[in-house]
């Protein structure tokens, strides 16, 4: 396909997206910021996730002048390297391959690559997006059942590899993402019904499975007695949410705004500065605050999917419509979690929690949409799908 | 060709962006005041406990006695002190987050922190040892006691517990005591304090923690007055009259007065406690000041009662085998209790050290505080309350004569006369008057029977208790009512009530009647005002003791009372001529000689053991026998049998061990003071206990608080001296 480059390097939208995702990760640090001012050692984190910012805006340079196309082209093998290292992830639990792959909180997650040490389900998000979409450019993979379960499968494995990691949110967020992208591709209607048929069949079996540890039991069951008037109860299990609900709620209408919370200083709220970032940020800026930051998350995924009716180029729209279901979904899951309608899984919020792997991986998934906006298709009849069949589907 | 599927995504996405929109609102804005005051309540530390110093306890002349002192403990957490393998295992989670550990792999990381652990407590003790100077044996020894008494205390509820259906092995015993810090070192010095905060604290295993010590002045003179400290009980904590009040009910483990003043003047010398309520950031959000303890001031003079103890103590020395003596002074118009000796004693400061000894003293008995927790049989002092008796029920009238032939009955071989005794002629026909200064047995004997038991005893009861039954008299736990029996209680101890012969015995202060030395002198200070009043030990202390008449008396009968005490020490002939009068003022008073039976000192006890093995052990006391009993078995006793009386029994007439009273009042007009003092089987009232009384006055007279004035007027009157022997006069 032949493409036009655009003489500017980012469309409108995509300065949209790129706001939006800075305002975001401002906030973030902000966020940071207030759990460690007066601390001992200095704002070490604050540093590292503004120095991890600034590592995500070069990739997104970088990502922009590749182009999506050129690494969708790649996508397969570059899945192939993943689940290997994903499978190298399952061997390190039983072959010690230190100093390569450490646990962290008996979770083997984490490849150490001298200055950063990657985590690579989040890289494998953006791969699997990138393979699927690949996959689904064609329509008779679209429109058949056989051609759709390929796809699940391309899903489907890197979901059970992160699963036993363990890591039950990352994984599970394969499956939304991919049933938005096969919905947008054009599946029929018939066969998405199959595939929610499935899923609810299957989801009471994986409940009981021993794929489910007794702890990841345990947070439904913490979501489920939130509200128990039991002492004991919410200053064990019950901890992390109480203390995020009381960080949330003390919050109020308009927050405390940028003043040192004694509630984060004193570490009254454990992992504030990750996964529990929004309390945070809901504590500082109150409830307008909070509406501001879900309106610049809609703002992104609006963006992202006016850019993917924009184009003609299929897989440019699968890849849009995949990053906007990754990024919406780890949102509306981290700030459920916080919030208490969601059992706490280890789900960072895009752009503003702490963590190098997560912010590098999410301005690169930013960076292949905006380069799909940068690139459209030179043709004057909306062609959205490639018709040719070739008889190598892949 | 999908825009419209495109759209459906947007809006799936707008409808949970709504939905979280929702949850948001209901936690801050719904909520939000709610979840402000949870995160203000999560800022605050938990409470502090502002302690209180409890009250002091002064003589009535404002020497300190007891006081509370600032002190500072050392605390060990009990999970260190056992060595609970759970709380160490906290411990080494909190050294596991220390740099040095952070790095390593888990398992490494949980092994070394756990040694980590363990030598930190060695060393502690071992650090702690060399800044105190307290040897390691030493404080092992008491980490040994405190977890012996917390294993106690769980065994004892595991019992508890099992007995009420619980199965559960004793490990399962949870307890309060368990999360505490418990005392290692009490009251240490500020040099201390310093080596400790600077040499072993980096561990962060032991604090230092305020704290107070009672502490006692030079006290042994009213050793048995002040009373002791403990730990408050269940039963105290549930009949507390402020258990309600947050701040002033006891928390477990609190001391309390468990004996004497200390426990008497409780409600008074506890204090208030107070709360300070500080931030994470240290800043003092609220705080409450205690309130301490209000301080008591005691009626008893100090100086009075030591040199009333060492006269006392003389007492018991020179005239074997008595046993021990004791001497109640009271102020006649206020009731205040001037001074309450009683010996032997004991030095508090090592009442702990030597309890065993003193506990096994049972001839001299040190732990007993005669003058208001032992009753005596009060022998002819009570011969004045028997006349008033007669006079208020109608049935006596004091100026008719009975004839005294030194026996009741011509042809009955008993109830004779003193004289009999001492081979002395008969008192001759005597009237109420002479019969109290002679103090006649016949006249009373037949006054008794006239009067009858039961009027006589009503009538005991009402004056030496008072109307209020004795209950409210100076309220020391120790303190008894005396033994003063009804028709129904006598019959149900010795299977008979009341007979002629009880009213002979009783209007005589023999037979069943027993009465504290306290109560002695209330009733002298009773005849002196012609008025029942209750006696105090505290000064102020706000309790109403009205002034009570004696039903059916009248100031002419008083009057004569007084008249035949006067006689009896001031007039030859009286008991307590020889030996009580004064030659610069004027006592009223009088002897007597109670008979007593000897005491047990000895017990031989028989125990038997699971085995059916039994086992006989001569002993003193019950704790002391047990000592000796092979601690391997489970021992039972069955049954006692007396081994040793003391003093040595000795029979026939006249031979009975008495003890010798002496009780009045002074001056004769306008008493002021009245005093009873019994020297126990110190033998003849007249000639033991008559001197001691006027040592007493004499005392008085010369005590700077001006309790008795020397009348100039007697200077001049002859003095028998104390030294000459007196006759044998009772």
């Amino acid at each position: 396909m032949i493409y036009k480059e655009r003489e500017q390097w980012l469309s409108g939208s995509g300065w949209v997206l790129l706001l939006a995702a800075i305002a975001l990760s401002g906030l973030g640090i902000l966020g940071i910021y207030v759990g460690e001012v007066n601390s001992e050692s200095g704002p070490v984190t604050t540093l590292r996730q503004t120095g991890y910012l600034a590592a995500g805006m070069i990739a997104f340079i970088v990502v922009l002048f590749v182009g999506h196309q050129r690494l969708a082209e790649w996508s397969y093998p570059l899945y192939a390297v993943v689940l290997v290292l994903l499978v190298m992830l399952l061997v390190a639990k039983k072959v010690p391959l230190e100093p390569l792959i450490r646990p962290r909180r008996n979770a083997y997650r984490w490849i150490d690559l001298g200055p950063i040490n990657m985590q690579v389900s989040e890289v494998a998000k953006i791969v699997c997006v990138l393979a699927t979409a690949w996959y689904l450019r064609f329509k008779r993979n679209q429109r058949s059942l056989l051609g759709l379960a390929l796809p699940a499968v391309l899903a489907l494995v890197p979901t059970l590899l992160v699963l036993v990691e363990p890591d039950l949110g990352t994984s599970l967020l394969f499956l939304p993402v991919f049933f938005a992208m096969v919905f947008a591709a054009g599946a029929k209607l018939k066969h998405l019904a199959m595939l929610i048929g499935a899923g609810l069949i299957i989801a009471p079996a994986f409940y009981n499975s021993p794929f489910m540890s007794a702890y990841q039991k345990q947070r439904i069951e913490v979501l489920l007695r939130q509200n128990e008037d039991n002492q004991a109860w919410q200053m064990s299990a019950g901890y992390q949410l109480r203390q995020s609900k009381i960080a949330i709620g003390s919050g109020g209408i308009v927050g405390s705004g940028l003043q040192p919370a004694a509630f984060f200083r004193h570490k009254l709220l454990p992992e504030d500065h990750n996964d529990f970032i929004f309390a945070v940020l809901a504590h500082q800026w109150g409830f307008l605050g909070c509406v501001a930051i879900l309106g610049l998350y809609l703002l992104a995924v609006g963006t992202c999917l006016v850019i993917a009716s924009s184009t003609h180029d299929p897989v440019g729209r699968l890849v849009a419509v995949g990053v906007a279901a990754m990024i919406f979904g780890q949102t509306i899951v981290n700030i459920g979690m916080t919030t208490g309608w969601m059992p706490i899984t280890g789900m960072t919020l895009p752009f503003v929690s702490f963590g190098g792997s997560s912010l590098i991986a999410n301005y690169i998934a930013l960076g292949l949409v905006c380069s799909v906006a940068r690139r459209r298709p030179r043709s004057l009849a909306p062609r959205p799908f490639e018709q040719i069949d070739y008889e190598w589907a892949m | 060709m999908f825009e419209r599927r495109l759209v459906i995504l947007l809006w799936c996405a707008v409808i949970c962006a709504v939905g979280l929109i929702a949850r948001l609102f209901q936690l801050q804005v719904l909520q939000g005041v709610y979840f402000r005051s949870m995160s203000e309540s999560a800022l605050e530390r938990p409470p502090e406990t502002l302690f209180p110093l409890r009250g002091r306890i002064l003589d009535r002349n404002g020497i300190l006695l007891v006081s509370d002192e600032p002190a500072y403990d050392v605390t060990i957490h009990y999970g260190v002190l056992s060595m609970d393998p759970d709380y160490l295992n906290v411990l080494a989670r909190r050294v596991r987050r220390e740099p040095a550990l952070r790095d390593l792999p888990a398992a490494e990381a949980t092994r070394r922190s756990r040694e980590l652990v363990r030598e930190r407590i060695a060393a502690m003790w071992v650090q702690l040892s060399r800044a105190s100077g307290v040897p390691t044996a030493e404080l092992r020894a008491r980490r040994d006691e405190i977890c012996r008494r917390v294993e106690a205390l769980r065994t004892y509820l595991w019992r508890a517990r099992a007995n009420r259906g619980f199965d559960e092995p004793p490990e399962d015993v949870r307890l309060a005591e368990d999360q505490m810090r418990h005392s290692v070192l009490r009251d240490v010095s500020p040099q201390v304090r310093a080596a400790i905060d600077m040499q072993v604290d980096e561990a962060g295993l032991l604090r230092i923690e305020p704290s107070v010590r009672r502490e006692a002045r030079d006290i042994s003179p009213v050793c048995h007055l002040i009373g002791r400290m403990g730990e408050v009980s269940a039963k105290q904590m549930e009949q507390d009259p402020v258990r309600d009040d947050e701040r002033r009910r006891y928390l477990p483990g609190e001391p309390v007065g468990v004996s004497g003043v200390e426990r008497a003047a409780e409600q008074m010398l506890r204090g208030e406690r107070g709360m300070r309520q500080k931030d994470l950031d240290g800043r003092v959000l609220q705080q409450t000041d205690a309130r301490d303890g209000r301080d008591i001031r005691l009626t008893i003079d100090l100086a009075l009662q030591k040199q009333l103890s060492e006269i006392l103590s003389q007492a018991v020395t020179a005239h074997p085998p008595s046993t021990g003596a004791s001497c109640a002074v009271i102020d006649v118009r206020t009731r205040e209790v001037l001074a309450l000796a009683s010996v032997p004693g004991f030095e508090p400061g090592a009442y702990n050290e030597k309890y065993n000894t003193l506990r096994d003293d049972t001839r001299g008995r040190p732990l007993l505080f005669r003058a208001v927790s032992e009753e005596y049989p009060p022998g002819s002092i009570l011969k004045p309350l028997a006349l008033l008796a007669g006079i208020s029920s109608g049935v006596i009238n004091p100026a008719a004569k009975v004839e005294c032939r030194g026996r009741l009955f011509d042809n009955v071989d008993a109830w004779f006369c003193w004289t009999q005794w001492r081979e002395m002629p008969p008192h001759g026909p005597m009237n109420a008057v002479e019969a109290i200064q002679h103090s006649c047995n016949i006249y009373f004997y037949t006054l008794g029977q006239r009067v009858g038991a039961d009027r006589l005893m009503d009538f005991y009861r009402l004056v030496l208790r008072g109307p209020g039954g004795g209950t409210d008299g100076i309220s020391l736990v120790e303190e008894r009512r005396g033994y003063m029996p009804t028709d129904a209680e006598l019959k149900s101890r010795r299977g008979s009530g009341f007979q002629v012969t009880d009213g002979r015995n009783y209007a005589l202060g023999q037979g069943e009647i027993q009465v504290t030395p306290l109560q002695a002198a209330n009733l002298y200070a009773t005849l002196a005002s012609g008025v029942y009043r209750d006696p105090t030990l505290v000064r102020d202390d706000g309790r109403a003791r009205p002034a009570f008449a004696l039903p059916g008396v009248s100031a002419a009968d008083l009057a004569l009372v007084r008249e035949g005490l006067y006689r009896c020490v001031n007039v030859a002939g009286g008991t307590a001529y020889e030996g009580a009068r004064m030659d610069d003022m004027v006592v009223c008073g009088k002897t007597g000689s109670a008979q007593a039976v000897s005491r047990v000192s000895e017990w031989k006890y028989t125990y038997e053991a699971r085995d059916g093995r039994t086992e006989e052990v001569i002993a003193r006391t019950p704790e002391e026998a047990q000592a000796r009993l092979d601690p391997g078995q489970t021992w039972e006793l069955r049954s006692r049998r007396v081994a040793e009386r003391w003093p040595p029994v000795e029979t026939g007439r006249g031979k009975d061990r008495t003890h010798a009273w002496f009780a009045g009042f002074a001056p004769r007009e306008d008493p002021r003071i009245a005093v009873a003092l019994v020297i126990e089987y110190g033998g003849s009232g007249g000639k033991v206990a008559a001197p001691v009384g006027r040592r007493v006055w004499e005392l008085l007279m010369d005590s700077p608080g001006g309790y008795l004035p020397r009348d100039a007027a007697l200077e001049g009157r002859a003095r028998r001296p104390v030294s000459e022997p007196a006759q044998d006069l009772e």
